[in-house]
């Protein structure tokens, strides 16, 4: 009987003193850093939201060769305030983002959006015997923690337009949802966007119907992109192309089409234009908006097999050569677009 | 002898310049490190020019406001004081326009549109009337109605008879007008302009065509026009159209050769004496040789201050610093001051300008050394890198003695960098922030980008190779440095020849053409590039 109380007691005891001093993942690393020099020092302790991060676009900003090649190996020193920012308590929520000198490589890191001036970190609650001092911070939730980069191209404003700032919706609902639906899990840190295309699909439906003189079209909707579609870079584009409905529309190839169909024909472009574009008119889909496309055209009469697609470039590249295509000589749109949503009209 | 005379024709050319000490620019080595104390020059400075701060198309205060935009909805940035001035007059209806002087314009303008010939006698009969005729001219050159082959008439009378209101509209005009041939024509009517008192504004806005013009002939005017009011960094672009083989590389190399044979005096110039000359430009050795006016002053602190906190968009800021970092020597000593202002902002920007200008920023240096020890890590870690770039024969001091203080990891990098890039590459110095115990990858690849063209590339390459293979730390970074070194080594370098010999090798495993690699492609040329450099160090002789 005295063994099971000492028992009982050494288990309430051991309990006690854990919950004292924290959490095992809260106390991995007993000492503060000197300094902190990568967001590799948080890896230790919080190693499922670093695994997330080190997955994600953020992590992959200053690594990513599109933008490697585009900034010139970032001889074009512009770029690198959004893809190497400070940290932003440091240059303060909804201001622009400063480039930093160090720690280039990790992109929009750890230590971007949690480092505070006074070395300690931005969190969910307080924790001084923690090693990185967890402070808690309400504003990590806030839409200006995001948009020092992307409000540039006024993703924030177009939010701000939508139902979804009226009710609080900010970036984090989509963007970095509960791990299991409920506060207690915390927040994925993949952070998905217009690289998933599952969540590119979630934004918009497309449909395709035939009006009353039996003439088809699509229809495009914005229903749950809290921005515009697509949003944030000018290089994002969506496209829809169709072609006249194949015999055998319903045996799909690898890119979700139909497997014996012909060249596909441009139809519409969503884009924002780079400023030098001057003769191209902005054609974003706003949030709400929904945009039917009619195909008037005598081979749509047999039938269409129409596409949404997005692009992460805003030209059609050759595959073989890579030097962009006008539009009008690409036939094949998958070698270079992903496909979002794909639709048939029957014949007449 | 001959580089006086360049640089007393360049001056007849529209050039000037303040008093700035070194226009080389070395820094000073007996300049003592201070606390820096900050304020607000910015806003001294343009209130002493009498200018104001330009708005943000989308502003910091707007922001703060929280106020929800659609796109079709973002307000245009009006423009700055003295063109809504202009603009009041800009109409042929405006009260102080006199309709006889409109009629006469017009009237000139038909005559030359239904005969060339009678170009020479029309602009006879405005150089005759210049001065009534100067706002009435610039009205005409501002009415959006008018047709191209209209404005190019009014362009060529305002050539003839230069004024501050033509200079006004022609400079719009180069910005705005969709007919690429107008704004390549009221480029060129720029040209005389560099002789009016109070010339300046036309520099900044030319130098922004330099980043935005796409039209070809448009872009070798606006270079062109550059040079005659003494700024060459139009000259490599005159360079680069005069040998790309197309319709405007004619008149570029016509240009380019005015440019070099007016700067030298000689006719029978070359295509060394172009390059010796853009060489002299980078290195700061062509200066205005009398004080920049006071309108390109004021230009160039508005855009300063589009380098603020105050403006969101980072267009403006990229346009700024694209326009500043081009300016002639003499900016850097507007820059300088500049470094002293409290927003933080500001003063990072303006190192980053410096930066880019590299020696014509010399006149700075002094300004850039005291910033090694500013309070924010980031104006201090990019001020090294810029003192490095403006003075790479006498930074090596100043730098060295911040990296003793032991700054903060980020200055502490850039400090390294910034040796790298030194004339004395300090090489133990760099050696020790490489081999560190405990190095973090950023601090020693900013110490392998100055050990590997200072010979050091034993010590380094292995690390570099193991870098590229690893999914952290900076595989891109590893290979940029190391295909930058390979692409850098002279062919005649007989300690290298077994480097220069793995460039084509090297070279082939790059992406082709203009192919864009995936990930997974990149990763797999980062880790045959590796095996390269690995296999190329086993064979070394010695090894």
């Amino acid at each position: 009987m005295r063994i099971a109380l000492g028992i009982i007691v050494l288990v309430l005891a051991s309990w006690f003193f854990s919950a004292l001093i924290g959490t095992p993942e809260e106390t991995a690393s007993a000492q503060t850093p000197a300094e902190w020099v990568s967001s590799e020092q948080c890896r230790e302790c919080h190693s499922q939201i670093w695994d997330e991060w080190a997955s994600s676009p953020h992590a992959n900003s200053w690594l990513n060769e599109d933008v490697r090649v585009q900034s010139d190996q970032f001889a074009n020193k512009d770029c690198i305030d959004c893809h190497a920012p400070r940290p932003i308590f440091e240059t303060g929520l909804g201001e622009r983002v400063l480039p930093r000198s160090a720690r280039r490589a990790e992109g929009v890191d750890c230590l971007t959006c949690h480092l505070l001036p006074d070395g300690k970190m931005a969190g969910k609650i307080d924790n001084p015997r923690a090693a990185c001092q967890p402070t808690t911070r309400r504003e990590l939730q806030r839409v200006e923690m995001c948009s020092g980069c992307h409000d540039q191209h006024k993703t924030v404003q177009q939010w701000k337009a939508t139902p979804f700032a009226e009710h609080n919706e900010g970036c984090m609902e989509c963007h970095m949802p509960y791990r299991d639906g409920t506060p207690k899990s915390g927040r994925f840190h993949t952070m998905p966007g217009g690289h998933y295309i599952e969540m590119v699909r979630s934004a918009v439906t497309f449909m395709g119907a035939r009006d009353d003189a039996g003439d088809p079209s699509v229809t495009i909707a914005n229903v749950r992109g809290g921005h515009s579609y697509p949003t944030d870079e000018r290089s994002r584009a969506s496209d829809i192309w169709w072609r006249p409905l194949p015999g055998d529309a319903d045996t799909l190839n690898e890119a979700g089409v139909a497997a014996g169909g012909g060249p596909w024909r441009h139809l519409h472009r969503i884009r924002d234009p780079y400023r030098h574009e001057k003769d191209i008119e902005s054609t974003l889909l706003h949030f709400g908006e929904s945009r039917t496309l009619a195909i008037d055209d005598p081979d749509a009469a047999g039938g269409v097999e129409a596409v949404l697609v997005y692009k992460r470039s805003p030209y059609y590249r050759d595959p073989e050569t890579g030097i962009a295509r006008e539009i009008d000589t690409v036939t094949d749109p998958f070698e270079d677009a992903e496909l979002v949503h794909r639709v048939t009209v029957d014949p007449r | 002898m001959r580089s006086l005379a360049a640089l007393a024709i360049l001056s007849l050319l529209g050039s000037c310049s303040p008093g700035e000490a070194d226009p080389t620019g070395e820094a000073s080595s007996a300049a003592e490190p201070s606390p820096r104390p900050t304020r607000d020059v910015l806003d001294a400075t343009l209130s002493e020019l009498g200018v104001s701060r330009r708005e943000g198309v989308l502003s910091a205060r707007e922001l703060r406001g929280n106020r929800g935009l659609m796109p079709g909805e973002i307000e245009e940035a009006p423009g700055p004081p003295a063109q809504a001035e202009e603009d009041a007059v800009s109409a042929d209806q405006a009260p102080s326009l006199d309709p006889g002087l409109v009629e006469l314009r017009d009237g000139l303008v038909g005559m030359v549109l239904s005969d060339g010939r009678y170009l020479e006698t029309a602009t006879a009969d405005v150089v005759a009337s210049r001065d009534e005729l100067a706002p009435v001219l610039a009205a005409g050159l501002r009415d959006p109605a008018r047709a191209p082959e209209d404005l190019r008439v009014l362009a060529q009378f305002a050539q003839a008879a230069p004024s501050a209101p033509t200079s006004a509209a022609l400079t719009e005009l180069t910005a705005d007008h969709d007919d690429p041939s107008v704004r390549a024509y009221a480029s060129w009517a720029l040209v005389p302009a560099a002789e009016l008192e109070g010339s300046g504004p036309e520099v900044t806005a030319l130098l922004r065509r330099l980043k935005y013009e796409q039209d070809s002939l448009a872009l070798v005017w606006a270079a062109r026009t550059l040079a005659a009011h003494g700024n060459l960094s139009g000259l490599r672009t005159l360079a680069a159209i005069a040998s790309a083989g197309t319709e405007a590389s004619g008149s570029a190399n016509q240009q380019l050769y005015d440019v070099v044979r007016v700067a030298t005096g000689r006719e029978d110039v070359t295509a060394e004496d172009a390059d010796r000359l853009m060489a002299d430009w980078a290195a700061g050795k062509q200066s205005r040789d009398t004080v920049a006016p006071a309108a390109l002053r004021a230009e160039v602190w508005r855009l300063i201050s589009d380098l603020s906190g105050e403006h969101f968009q980072l267009r403006g800021v990229d346009d700024a610093r694209f326009i500043l970092s081009r300016l002639g020597p003499w900016a850097a000593v507007e820059l300088g001051a500049a470094l002293e202002d409290d927003d933080e902002y500001v003063r990072l920007h303006v190192v980053q300008v410096l930066e880019r200008m590299g020696p014509r920023g010399g006149g700075a240096a002094a300004s850039l050394q005291r910033a090694l020890y500013d309070a924010s890590d980031g104006v201090a870690g990019a001020a090294a890198e810029a003192l490095a770039s403006v003075a790479p024969g006498s930074a090596g001091a100043p730098l060295i003695a911040r990296l003793g203080e032991t700054p903060p990891h980020e200055v502490r990098v850039a400090l390294v960098r910034g040796l790298g890039r030194t004339h004395a590459v300090p090489v133990e110095v760099l050696l020790e922030a490489f081999n560190g115990a405990g190095a973090p990858a950023d601090l020693r690849l900013a110490a392998a980008e100055g050990l590997l063209p200072a010979g050091e590339e034993a010590a380094c390459l292995p690390w570099l190779a193991d870098a590229m293979t690893r999914r952290f730390g900076d595989p891109a970074g590893a290979e940029a440095l190391v295909g930058r070194w390979l692409s850098g080594i002279a062919k005649d370098d007989p300690d290298r020849a077994h480097w220069a010999l793995l460039r084509p090798e090297w070279e082939a495993l790059g992406p082709q053409q203009a192919i864009i690699h995936t990930a997974e492609q990149a990763q797999q040329r980062r880790a045959q590039r590796a095996a390269l450099l690995t296999e190329q160090l086993r064979n070394l002789p010695g090894q």
